[in-house]
């Protein structure tokens, strides 16, 4: 791992497309500004990998399962739905 | 365009489903980037996400409405909007994704990863929500009407107009 040493204001530049500044620095925090074009996701990791868990089980979910759940909440509420 | 072959669905018309385009992907599936919208009778009211890129890549997807236990407030920030091509008065849906939590066998929703459709551009983003109040794997309930004890809750989308994230 590339590790820099970056003062507040400071930048770091990552390729031509993504910029990093060092915004603020506070107790343990540090607070940062992301420039990066569109096509790159930016996320806290904690949660970015919680939620990739959480899209590959979804992936995998049981059509048949599910089709199953749906005609117990048709036949609970056959006229109504949550959008009306 | 041609007819599309997914495995939990059948064959599928893309003339009868929405298009939506994600120019990031889901989470985890950043390769895929067309997908439709579709809608069968006997899921309803799951809908169904399936990538055209590999038809037998399909997520099931709910409204929020049937999962949450309070208020669902949502904020997306200025790169939300860039990649949703936002504008004023555009209708937003929201949606999350739901599977069967294989330990109690209950369908759930991930509020921490909804989906965020445009539907006048056509463009969609999985977004994250930080909040501890909403879990990734929220089991569904039967819904009531609006008003009653365990009611439904609002989705609300707030905007706001500087980067954060």
């Amino acid at each position: 791992m590339l590790i820099l040493t970056r003062k507040l204001g400071e930048n770091i530049r990552i390729g031509e497309r993504i910029r990093i500044v060092i915004l603020d620095i506070k107790g343990g925090q540090v607070k940062l500004g992301i420039d990066a074009p569109p096509d790159v996701a930016v996320h806290r990791e904690e949660i970015y990998e919680r939620i990739r868990e959480e899209n590959r089980r979804a992936a995998n979910v049981s059509s048949r399962t599910l089709r199953e759940a749906a005609q117990i909440i048709q036949k609970s509420r056959p006229t109504q739905k949550p959008s009306d | 365009m041609a007819k599309i072959r997914c495995r939990e669905l059948g064959e599928i018309d893309p003339r009868d489903a929405e298009q939506v385009e994600m120019p990031e992907g889901l989470i985890g599936f950043e390769r895929h980037h067309s997908f439709l919208l579709c809608e069968h009778e006997e899921y309803e009211p799951f809908r169904w996400l399936v990538s055209m890129a590999d038809p037998d890549l399909a997520f099931a997807l709910a409204d929020p409405g049937y999962f949450v236990r309070e208020a669902y407030h949502l904020t997306l920030n200025e790169m939300d909007m860039d990649l949703l091509d936002l504008k004023e008065g555009d209708p937003l849906e929201v949606l999350v994704i739901v599977s069967i939590d294989e330990k109690t066998g209950w369908v759930v929703g991930d509020l921490k990863g909804p989906i965020i459709v445009n539907r006048r551009s056509g463009l969609a983003r999985q977004i994250l929500v930080y909040s501890a109040r909403h879990s990734a794997r929220q089991p569904m309930r039967l819904m009531k009407e609006p008003g009653e004890e365990g009611g439904r809750f609002e989705t609300t989308v707030r905007i706001v107009d500087r980067r954060v994230a």
